[in-house]
């Protein structure tokens, strides 16, 4: 039907969908982590506080937008724009339904890498264009510590691509429905490297840095307030859904089951069902991030980038020279 | 010395890393702090003047309030110095009731300053289970004067109330939980493979303050013994009850060789451990009779000097008066202990890295508010700049309005 593409996009599982989600975990993150840490969390709006997030946004749309007198304004309106938009179209990458994405081609893996690094170099210019010392700051944080966990990261989420012979982000998916075994195995180093990185490509808990509360206020989102920090504060969310559906799809299979074949059913319930396993999987990756947050202090800046180059970029090199010995020798070896 | 390089950074008077207001001038190399040029005198309450105005029966309430953590040392201190100006000392229980109480206030300020330092290193899990723990003795405090904050237990000749049997128990029982979690975060700071590795990453090495400049400069509390320095009033000076409990309990200065943050944290965590097994003594050899000597209904001191110190939770504090024959002290001079650790702190800020500025600065657990004393007015705008002296809160504020212009 002409309407299928158009709800796909716009409800599930397009732009809704990753809003609902979004608020959703950001909800789940806040409680598990407040559980952990011996508080309450959000309790008041809606059944257990679950409607929080959403209370929390649209308060933040009835708040007073102010643009500082001296910032950029054109680059300072139009970075939460462009940051959500980029945030949201990665989101279509992520497999929910069944093998692919709303969207899928060869090399979408790449487009994926090259979009995050992309959303970096917005928050720079964020901080950069509102001119205040600590979105400044911030805004530079950000960047220098790009140049520590990008390299592991990459390398970490580019090592199913080199086992798979793929940079589709649904032949991955397909080699691990195929094999039934998810690629977490094999590549046990690299999954907890992605973890590692992805928690400072979101700026959270060790590694954020570029928004350290007690030491730049908020970093490079001081000077935003009203609309565009709703928007911001969304992004971030859906980044959140973004990265650890990224991890479900590259190293747990997406959402298939793999322990077993799915019995044959109609496509409306083989939907439901997928998407029941991937929301399953997507919660206990979710629940890794919270727990990560929880247990560590912040990091210093030089002491990510310390990190990171002495200690991630070898192991990921290490995983690296693992998986080519075994594409070598699988062949000779009959495996 | 201003090299070319350096650029100048204000952190404060209002700053969110600050909870109270000082003005640091950073100077800047890179990443690194060079030199640090500090500024205080921006919460001067005027009340030294305000003690000379008072009654002693009113500056008992007025001493407690100098600071808002440490209320039960400055009381403590203050009727000390009372009794030495009378030459007549509190009975012993009395002591032993002002001793307790001390050491209780002692647990709640370096739990909270530990808490507010897992902060500033963003372990916000740690803060909140320290705050939690916090609760115990909080509500002790509670239960032995009816106040979390400021406790009044101490006054002229003797404490204010009793700690029966009863809640002596309960103090008992308070510290063998607190004892347990003291060890569980010392545990978790020095053992757990992932926190505690993460704290003393913060921690270990920032903002060295050597034990010759320790000295040099006067640090005094947690802030001189994490540099290696022996100095507590409490072993150095025995005043009050601490003469018979501190030998008795097998305690020693608790000091610290590496001398950076993470000295300055072990230091705390094993005071809180100490001040336990202090109480734990009091508690059990807490002499009978009674607790306070009656008072007149008009307290007049002939004219006399005296000073008295006390080992505070950040370190030395010094109340010291000097009566006239009247029912009002001619003078009355406090020295909070975070004056002594102001110069201390610049020190230990230069080489640090910028992002350690807020955790280095908590270090010395600052208590802004209760160190500034007096302010020494210079009316800069005339041609030669004038002398004003110092003012008590009334003058200061009659001149405000005489300079602004303003009608009221």
């Amino acid at each position: 039907m002409w309407w299928e593409p158009v709800v796909a996009v716009a409800i599930f599982p397009g732009v809704l969908t990753a809003i609902l989600l979004a608020f959703f975990y950001q909800w789940f993150d806040r409680r598990v982590a407040a559980r952990m840490q011996n508080r309450y969390g959000p309790i008041y709006v809606g059944k257990w506080g679950l409607l929080q997030p959403i209370a929390d946004f649209v308060k933040l749309m009835t708040k007073q937008d102010i643009t500082p007198k001296g910032a950029v304004r054109p680059v300072f309106t139009a970075v939460p724009i462009i940051y959500f938009a980029l945030v949201l179209y990665l989101f279509f990458y992520i497999p929910i339904t069944g093998i692919t994405g709303l969207v899928s081609f060869q090399g979408d893996l790449l487009l994926f890498f090259a979009v995050t690094t992309f959303e970096v170099l917005f928050t720079t210019l964020g901080g950069w264009s509102s001119r205040s010392p600590y979105s400044q700051v911030g805004g530079i944080r950000g960047a220098l510590q790009l140049l520590g966990y990008e390299t592991p990261l990459e390398l970490a989420l580019l090592l199913p691509a080199v086992l798979t012979g793929s940079f589709r982000i649904a032949d991955i998916v397909e080699y691990q429905v195929a094999r039934g075994v998810p690629l977490a195995g094999p590549l046990l180093i690299a999954f907890i490297l992605a973890f590692i990185g992805l928690q400072a490509e979101m700026e959270r808990l060790p590694f954020d840095v570029p928004e350290a509360e007690t030491e730049i206020v908020a970093g490079w989102l001081t000077e935003y307030s009203g609309k565009k920090l709703a928007l911001l504060r969304l992004a971030a969310d859906i980044k959140f859904v973004v990265s650890a559906g990224l991890i479900v799809a590259l190293f747990l299979g997406g959402p298939y089951p793999l322990v077993c074949e799915l019995p044959p059913m109609s496509p409306w319930l083989e939907t439901i069902v997928l998407t029941a396993i991937f929301l399953a999987k997507l919660t206990a990756v979710i629940f890794v991030f919270t727990w990560l947050k929880v247990v560590m202090a912040r990091f210093r800046i030089d002491q990510v980038l310390h990190v990171c180059w002495t200690f991630l970029v070898p192991l990921a090199v290490l995983q690296l020279v693992l998986v080519y010995g075994y594409l070598t020798l699988a062949p000779f070896l009959g495996w | 010395m201003s090299a070319p390089t350096t650029m100048e950074v204000p952190v404060g008077p209002q700053h969110p890393a600050l909870k109270e207001p000082i003005r640091l001038t950073l100077y800047i190399d890179g990443e690194y702090v060079v030199r640090v040029k500090p500024r205080i005198g921006y919460v001067h309450r005027a009340i030294e003047k305000a003690f000379e105005q008072r009654n002693y029966i009113q500056n008992l309430y007025l001493a407690e309030r100098v600071c808002g953590i440490c209320s039960h040392s400055h009381i403590f201190c203050y009727s000390q110095c009372l009794d030495r100006l009378l030459e007549k000392p509190a009975p012993p229980r009395g002591e032993y009731i002002r001793l307790i109480v001390a050491e209780l206030e002692r647990i709640h300020s370096h739990l909270l300053w530990l808490g507010v330092a897992f902060h500033e290193i963003g372990f916000d899990t740690l803060w909140y289970y320290v705050w939690r723990d916090r609760e115990v003795v909080m509500d002790l405090l509670e239960l032995v004067s009816g106040n979390r904050v400021n406790y009044a237990m101490s006054t002229v000749g003797g404490a204010r109330r009793d700690i029966d049997n009863l809640k002596a128990d309960k103090i008992r029982k308070g510290m063998n939980v607190l004892e347990e979690r003291t060890k569980y975060y010392l545990d978790v700071c020095i053992k757990d493979i992932v926190s505690g590795t993460s704290v003393r990453r913060r921690t270990e090495g920032v903002a060295i303050l050597k034990t010759r400049d320790a000295i040099e400069l006067g640090a005094v509390g947690p802030t001189a013994r994490a540099s290696n320095v022996k100095r507590d009033i409490r072993a150095d000076d025995k005043y009050s009850a601490y003469a018979e409990c501190w030998e008795r309990s097998g305690v020693d200065v608790i000091v610290w060789e590496t001398c950076d943050l993470w000295a300055r944290v072990a230091v705390r965590v094993l005071e809180v451990i100490q001040s336990i097994q202090l109480i734990r003594d009091a508690l059990d050899h807490m002499p009978s009779g009674p607790y306070r000597h009656p008072l007149p209904p008009v307290l007049r001191i002939p004219e006399n000097e005296a000073i008295s110190m006390v080992e505070a939770p950040r370190g030395e504090l010094i109340h010291h008066i000097r009566s006239d024959g009247t029912d009002r002290p001619y003078r009355h001079k406090v020295r909070s202990p975070t004056l002594g650790n102001i110069l201390p702190v610049c020190k230990m800020l230069e080489g640090v890295y910028i992002a350690d500025v807020p955790i280095a600065f908590a270090g010395i657990d600052p208590c802004i508010s209760c160190t500034d004393r007096v302010l020494h007015l210079i009316d800069v705008g005339r041609r030669e700049p004038r002398d004003l002296g110092v003012f008590n809160i009334f003058e200061l504020r009659h001149w405000a309005r005489k300079r602004c212009g303003g009608s009221r």
